[in-house]
């Protein structure tokens, strides 16, 4: 069978129709997709990285400060609240927070 | 009375050269397990009369005037029983034990139940640890130059001598390490350690109470048989 122009081009549109394949400029397309989901991809990886580390950071900080209020600084103010505390007591906490002993 | 002016000369003399005072900003840290009590203060001192500004973790002021203490939160003191410092516990200690201190370096002190370091540099003490069991208690000096002198800021104070407290209530302080106080359900609960290391907890109340000490009532939640003894002689119900 002799391969002339216009049995080539029928066989071509016969594929065509069949496959809708197109080449030129759909094929470009299809790689330039390709290449930008790869990139997509890329930034999700580092976005994902970033957010781990960043949920990471927080955990350690906000444990850290539970940590902090955890360990009271002024241990005689830990479980009372100073406004309520009557006057004629003031004197037996004030000493309980400047003595170091007796 | 030529002979009187030069006696006079030679003891404002004597007086000047061996005065000694000092002007220092100290904090004093405790450790214990999980927690750490921070103090910060501000200290006059002059051969032994002190006025410490507490500026953290509550602005207080504490005096001592020869023999007596005042304590108060605004220019007016009140009469209070004797504070001490780590400074006043570590001399009183040294003093005890025949320790001079004329020392340079450092000085560790084993008591029954708790150790006291000093560390003293150029005639100047930087650093005072007392450590019992795992409580860990620092005091550092920071000496800076003030513009004031001692007599100057002490006399901008109004000393009462007459205290808020009963003295025998006071007076029980005196058998403890230390301790510390909080108020819940209307009573002043008051945590302390004995001078054997023992826990005492005691209850002071002005509407109920197993002993009525002016006032107040007083309950011995915990102690050792001889601190109870004690506690019972210094408020007079021991019979």
């Amino acid at each position: 069978m002799k391969f002339d122009d216009e049995f080539y081009t029928k066989v071509i549109s016969v594929f065509e129709r069949r496959i809708s394949y197109n080449p030129g400029s759909l094929l470009e397309e299809k790689i330039i997709g390709l290449i930008k989901r790869k990139k997509r991809f890329n930034i999700t990886k580092i976005a994902a990285v970033i957010a781990i580390a960043a949920v990471l950071a927080s955990i350690l900080i906000f444990n850290n400060i539970n940590t902090v209020n955890q360990r009271p600084l002024f241990t005689s103010y830990e479980n009372t609240d100073i406004q309520n505390i009557p006057k004629k007591y003031e004197p037996i906490i004030n000493i309980s927070l400047v003595s170091d002993g007796f | 009375m030529k002979k009187l002016f030069l006696l006079s000369l030679f003891v404002i003399f004597t007086i000047t050269l061996f005065s000694f005072s000092y002007h220092a900003y100290r904090f004093t840290i405790e450790y214990t397990k999980d927690r750490q009590y921070v103090r910060y203060e501000e200290v006059y001192y002059k051969d032994g009369d002190k006025i410490v500004f507490v500026k953290s973790p509550k602005k207080i002021i504490w005096v001592k005037l020869g023999d007596k203490y005042y304590i108060g939160t605004s220019n007016e003191l009140k009469l209070c029983p004797p504070i001490k410092d780590l400074e006043d516990i570590f001399f009183e200690y040294a003093n005890f034990h025949g320790i001079s201190l004329d020392f340079d370096g450092e000085i560790t002190i084993s008591e029954k139940a708790f150790t006291l370091k000093a560390l003293k540099i150029d005639g100047w003490i930087r650093e005072i640890i007392r450590k019992f069991e795992s409580v860990v208690t620092e005091m550092r000096y920071i000496y800076t130059p003030s513009i004031y002198t001692f007599d100057e800021i002490l006399s901008k104070f109004k000393f009462v001598d007459e205290s808020d407290v009963p003295e025998a209530i006071y007076n029980i302080f005196n058998l403890f390490l230390w301790f510390n106080a909080e108020y819940v359900d209307d009573a002043l609960k008051v945590y302390a350690v004995d001078k054997n290391g023992d826990n005492v907890l005691i209850e002071i109340s002005d509407k109920v109470g197993e002993y009525k000490v002016g006032d107040y009532y007083l309950t011995i939640l915990e102690s050792s048989e001889k601190t109870r003894e004690d506690i019972l002689n210094e408020i007079g119900n021991n019979n």
